[in-house]
């Protein structure tokens, strides 16, 4: 076991000093190992391929090390009061100092709100001033690969839209100072005795953050800012917009890469929530765990939002950082009382290993998983037993004793990490992490220490076991022994405990990526439940390809079924993310099966398609009548020309799915169905007269409709829009039988937009049938 | 490897620059002057655009990724603090490795119909990773063969980056880099043909 721990060290060091280019390197390392290097090396090395081309370092590097422009030093020192009255002893406080445009970026935001501010900033700017700017605008943003938008995304963006006069409003009512961004600020767990919010306003607030998210990741500006309340905007982003726009090139230099580099890198991501409770002033105060700051800031960030109620919906009212993540509570290997496991059973461990037959796969040994089981809410005393357990495994876990840490898991869950075939590496593999455990305890220093996992929930299971719900941020790996640990570095994790001689144990423990709810989430439905409630179709595959159903979140299995294209299917409410990035859903099919889509695979069901001129999408929304269904399938935008007073010819290429729910024909004809839309208002009755040539395709497709029956059609149209980045909506209208049937509508116009209110535009379907 | 590149990037005319001014120093210094900032581009700028491109196999996107790695770094600048066993090119590359992993991840939800539809299933399996010898024998190729938590690990290496640095980029313990060095090499050899030291000739013996 040492030779084996010294031919690690003498590899790493061998490499180490090979990467510093110490040219006479003494080694240990076996001669063929060290060639191995070498020759990887070498490889890369003439990897002409990897090589940058000639002058792109050289124009980049001007764009990364340029300083803002001049006169962004010339605010002054602004005394911004706290906007958040200080409640159950926190407050998010703002700093006076002075600013500049520069500066102002480098301070250390909540990525997400900052994210959210620039692309405000640049929205506003950008919709409401380019006229006025336009003489000061450089040609061009340097082109060093970034689009002039954000990447589209169609997801959840179903808000109404402030107004162009609200926005203004704001405007003239700033003062004109920068504000101070905030402070980073100690996070306090959630007052004991204070309730966890409810699991409905938990999925409200979670709705709030994802449609900001993906309204900034289209580049949505109005609708975005519908998201955050007055209060915010008028105290942090207004003054920065109306400062910012009285400066020369502010269209120019500052929307460099900075801002897009932010903007386009740091909104794909959703943080996840973690915990939540009621401010005594009826806000609510969310933890959230931010991968998106993690990203930028290099190291798993906490992120705490405060929400007001507006309206009836909870609008992003203030947000603030956490530098170390979660709130800390470091546990003493002290308070360690588990006798460790015995040495020899990692002897048994390795023979069980050994025994083990091996196969020709190159796939990574699986673990089984485990549905997430449903359960009541647990006593006071099961409570209190999974907290003494929880404690434990950190405590244990702080010994730096492996043996010691792995007590606090039962037998079977320690056999169950023993794959029952591999492949000989993986077996060899497994044998040389045995032969390495570590045996002798490894100190750990105090700042390493595991915190105490935050318990959101606890359940009584039928089987007698417990449930604990916790959110976990940490990394096993600095015990030493992170081949055994079963959970991410962040995030919210399930475990099942399973009652010992004078404790309960881990015996099973799954990561949940999505958030688990408040007090009540006993009663989710968001998990896979032993019994199947009816099938409640959320979703739907892709319309455009079959796609793969798979027992697991990654491409190493083989699929169980193979879904037709737009097959519906209900969300479970779990997601995962693999190795290589990709995104996975646990979805169930209408005949029970249960696996896991891959992001790109399915489509939500909203209603309406809510577009950006000139872009073009692969979601789709539907809507039904008495007896007709119509979806939206395919939006396909491509631009043409130009009309002379600048504004662009779309073309609109749509596809749609007609079923006919009803009991009699319906009879589809060449120009029933008719999309209108991105230059202005557009209804059902009156069909925009500037979109012409709105055909069926083939014409031959046409015709009727059996009952159970349903049809694609390809629709063409010509669209005049206005300059491209403008919001707009198609509608999509439906004849048969000579009367309209249905429509999708989702009437746009800037000034019938209502302000700021964040209601739900949706698409209303309507009939003429009764 | 980093200070052979080092050596070959050229100093910019406009900045005072000692060759062997710290990184460290030059952070200091970046802090009141950008062009300090200049120093520390030239130094890494072709290590991190490599690693990029190995990540994302693309140049278009390697050359975005390396954009945002340094426009995201010098953001971030002023709230960097130098953590004991830490350095400034763990640091740079735990952006970038980040910066690498948004980007699939983005390029994978926002991938035109067709290049999805093409995704559907299953990637390359290891056999047709490495099939094909010769021209299969790039660098991308050998990565493409390893599980992808080497594979990071790998092309960190590439990078020049040393055990620790490796360790502090993906988040994982010293240890565990080590381990999945270990394993990583021990598919290398074999994927590069080097003989095993039993049966080499004395002559093959450095």
């Amino acid at each position: 076991m040492s030779d084996d721990r010294a031919h690690l060290d003498a590899l790493d060091a061998y490499w180490n000093a090979f990467a510093r280019n110490v040219v006479a390197i003494e080694s240990d390392l076996d001669s063929d190992l060290a060639a191995t290097i070498r020759r990887f090396h070498a490889l890369g090395d003439h990897d002409a391929e990897s090589r940058p081309q000639p002058g792109f370092l050289r124009e980049l590097r001007p764009i990364v090390t340029t300083d803002p422009p001049a006169g962004s030093d010339a605010c002054t020192d602004a005394a911004i009061s706290p906007r958040v009255t200080p409640v159950n002893g926190t407050t998010i406080s703002y700093r006076s100092t002075r600013h500049d445009a520069g500066r102002l970026l480098f301070h250390r935001w909540s990525v997400l709100a900052g994210a959210a501010v620039l692309a405000l900033l640049l929205g506003i700017a950008w919709r409401l001033f380019t006229p006025q700017a336009t003489g000061d605008r450089p040609a061009q943003i340097p082109a060093i690969g970034y689009a002039a938008t954000p990447a589209s995304s169609n997801a959840g963006c179903d808000v109404q839209p402030r107004s162009s006069a609200n926005l203004v409003s704001f405007l003239d009512n700033a003062t004109g100072a920068e504000p101070t961004p905030p402070t980073t600020v100690p996070i306090e767990n959630r007052p004991a005795g204070t309730a966890a919010i409810d699991r409905t306003t938990v999925r409200q607030v979670q709705t709030t953050v994802e449609e900001a998210v993906a309204c900034l990741a289209r580049g949505d500006v109005p609708r975005s800012l519908a998201l955050y309340s007055d209060d915010f905007i008028a105290h942090e982003l207004a003054p920065v917009a109306a400062w910012r726009v009285t400066q020369p090139n502010w269209a120019g230099q500052v929307l460099t890469a900075y801002q897009l580099a932010l903007i386009s890198t740091a909104l794909p991501s959703i943080p996840t929530y973690v915990d939540g409770w009621m401010l005594d002033d009826g806000r609510l105060q969310i933890i959230f765990s931010d991968p998106a700051v993690a990203g930028v800031l290099n190291h798993p960030e906490t992120t705490r939002m405060i929400f007001a109620n507006v309206d009836g919906h909870w609008l992003i009212d203030a947000a603030d950082i956490q530098e170390s993540g979660r709130p800390t509570e470091k546990i003493s290997p002290d308070e360690c009382t588990v006798a460790p496991i015995s040495a020899d059973e990692i002897d048994r461990w390795r023979e069980l290993v050994a025994a083990i037959t091996p196969v020709a796969s190159p796939s990574e040994p699986t673990f089984p998983r485990f549905d997430v089981p449903n359960g009541v809410p647990a006593s006071d005393t099961e409570w209190a037993a999974a907290n003494r357990t929880m404690r434990q495994f950190a405590a244990c876990n702080n010994t730096g004793d492996a043996l010691r840490a792995l007590a606090i898991f039962s037998q079977g869950y320690l056999e169950r990490r023993i794959p029952q075939t591999a492949d000989p590496a993986s077996k060899a593999t497994a044998i040389a992490d045995l032969d390495n455990f570590p045996t002798a305890p490894t100190p750990i220093p105090a700042a390493d220490w595991r915190s105490m996992p935050l318990l959101l929930h606890v359940v009584h299971l039928a089987d007698g076991r417990i449930g604990v719900y916790f959110s976990e941020i940490g990394d096993l790996s600095a015990a030493g022994f992170d081949y055994v640990s079963p959970f991410p570095t962040t995030g919210i994790v399930f475990c099942s405990l399973v009652p010992a001689s004078d404790r309960y144990l881990i015996d099973s423990c799954e990561p949940i990526d999505r958030p688990v709810g408040g007090a009540d989430a006993s009663n989710s439905s968001d998990f896979a439940s032993p019994t199947p409630s009816a099938f409640s179709p959320t979703h739907r595959s892709r319309a455009d390809a079959r796609v793969n159903l798979r027992s697991d979140p990654s491409f190493d299995n083989d699929p169980i079924d193979v879904l037709d294209p737009g097959t519906p299917v209900q969300f479970l409410g779990q997601t995962r993310v693999d190795d290589g990035g990709n995104f996975w859903y646990r979805v169930r099919t209408e005949d029970g099966q249960t696996g896991w889509l891959r992001a790109e695979a399915f489509a939500s069901l909203s209603n309406g398609v809510d577009v950006l001129c000139g872009h073009s999408y692969s979601s789709w929304g539907a809507a039904t009548t008495n007896d007709v269904r119509v979806s939206v399938l395919n939006v396909e935008q491509v631009e043409e020309g130009k009309r002379p007073d600048g504004t662009s010819i779309m073309a609109v290429d749509v596809a749609v799915e007609v079923e006919n729910r009803g009991a009699g024909p319906v009879a589809i004809e060449p120009n029933d169905i008719l999309v209108s839309g991105c230059n202005g208002p557009a209804t059902p009755d009156a069909a925009d007269p500037l979109s012409d040539s709105t055909t069926l395709e083939p014409p031959e497709a046409a015709g009727v409709l059996g009952p159970g029956e349903s049809r694609t059609f390809a629709v063409v149209g010509h669209v005049v829009a206005l300059p491209a980045n403008r919001i707009g909506r198609l509608t999509f209208l439906v004849e048969a039988n000579g009367t309209r049937v249905g429509a999708i509508d989702c009437p746009l116009a800037d000034a019938s937009l209502a302000p700021e209110a964040k209601s739900s535009v949706g698409c209303s379907a309507t009939s003429d049938r009764s | 490897m980093i200070d052979w590149l080092r050596a070959q990037q050229p100093v910019a005319a406009d900045v005072t620059a000692d060759v062997s001014e710290s990184d460290a120093d030059l952070i200091a210094r970046a802090r009141v002057d950008r062009a300090a900032f200049g120093v520390l581009f030239d130094r890494h700028a072709e290590s991190v655009y490599r690693y990029c491109y190995r990540r994302l196999g693309d140049r278009n996107a390697a050359e975005d990724a390396t954009s945002q790695v340094f426009t995201r770094a010098m953001l971030a600048l002023p709230g960097y603090r130098e953590r004991r066993g830490s350095s400034f090119v763990a640091w740079l590359f735990a952006i970038a490795h980040n910066v690498a992993t948004d980007a699939t991840r983005r390029d994978r939800r926002h991938a035109p119909l067709d290049a999805a539809a093409g995704e559907m299933d299953t990637g390359p399996t290891v056999e047709e990773a490495v099939l094909g010898a010769e021209e299969a024998r790039s660098v991308r190729a050998l990565l493409l063969a390893l599980p992808p938590d080497q594979r990071r690990a790998m092309e960190l290496r590439l990078a020049g980056l040393t055990g620790p640095e490796i360790a502090d980029v993906l988040g994982r313990s010293h240890r565990a880099v080590k381990m999945l060095q270990f394993r990583a090499i021990g598919t290398l050899r074999s994927l590069l043909g080097v003989p095993s030291a039993r049966t080499k000739s004395e002559d093959d013996q450095p």
